[in-house]
């Protein structure tokens, strides 16, 4: 389950990077935003703004399809670095 | 409706353009007749309003996760503004290796194919590590690569060629 805070500040990402032609209120955790249509460039962008509102940096072992394919993927990868990063 | 015409102009001119680039690249693979296996083509085309936005929007980040420093070099012009133009095509130039490699879900970073340019501005791709390794893996020997302009278009023919021998 994603937390509200986190699946918000993404789908406000996506709304305004994706070039989707929907609002991103419209999809669910699972949509595919490639097959909403989202294009790679787009998804660079994405990608950027994500780093940006997250201060976190995708690695390159991050930088494949599966990873921005949904926001319930992105969210995985955003705790995944933000995980990483935490002090222990 | 004159923008839907125009954008029915761009897209024919575009599908000109790709059936040309495609053709001309089969007729330069050097590969002896006996080698060659099967052809695999990637393309993809990009509005070039994309990248300009990208550029305005955040230049130095966007530039440096995507393209190499060679490539950012030859997309500078005199006054050392980044060309969108130059950019988009090297950006569907990596787009179409990808699709060209049946990439599916593996990682490529964008840097490990980078479009270089010659002195009469003939392209060609450099491929560095996952890149290069995925080529070695599928037997791509030869590869063409194709930047094309149209419009407000930008976009780019791959031709990869696996070797039987």
């Amino acid at each position: 389950m994603l937390s509200v805070e986190r699946s918000d500040e993404i789908r406000r990402v996506i709304d305004a990077h994706a070039r989707l032609a929907v609002n991103a209120t419209t999809l669910t955790d699972e949509t595919d935003l490639f097959g909403a249509g989202m294009t790679s460039h787009a998804s660079v962008n994405v990608m950027l703004a994500l780093e940006a509102a997250f201060d976190v940096e995708f690695p390159d072992r991050m930088l494949k399809r599966s990873v921005f394919a949904s926001i319930q993927a992105i969210a995985a990868a955003i705790e995944e670095l933000q995980a990483v990063d935490a002090p222990v | 409706m004159p923008r839907c015409r125009s954008l029915a102009s761009e897209v024919e001119r575009l599908q000109a353009a790709l059936a040309g680039a495609l053709a001309g690249l089969a007729g330069r693979d050097q590969t002896p007749q006996s080698c060659r296996g099967p052809l695999s083509v990637g393309l993809d085309v990009l509005e070039v309003g994309e990248v300009a936005l990208s550029l305005a929007a955040q230049p130095e980040r966007y530039a440096r996760r995507v393209y190499t420093d060679a490539e950012l070099c030859e997309c500078r012009s005199s006054c050392g503004t980044l060309d969108p133009f130059a950019l988009a095509q090297r950006f569907a130039a990596k787009e179409a290796t990808l699709k060209a490699f049946r990439v599916l879900d593996e990682c490529i970073p964008w840097h490990s194919i980078s479009v270089r340019c010659d002195n009469l501005g003939k392209p060609s791709l450099e491929l560095t590590g996952a890149a290069a390794a995925l080529a070695d893996l599928r037997g791509f020997g030869e590869l063409e690569v194709s930047l094309i302009r149209v419009g407000g278009l930008a976009a780019s023919v791959v031709v990869a060629r696996s070797q039987t021998c």
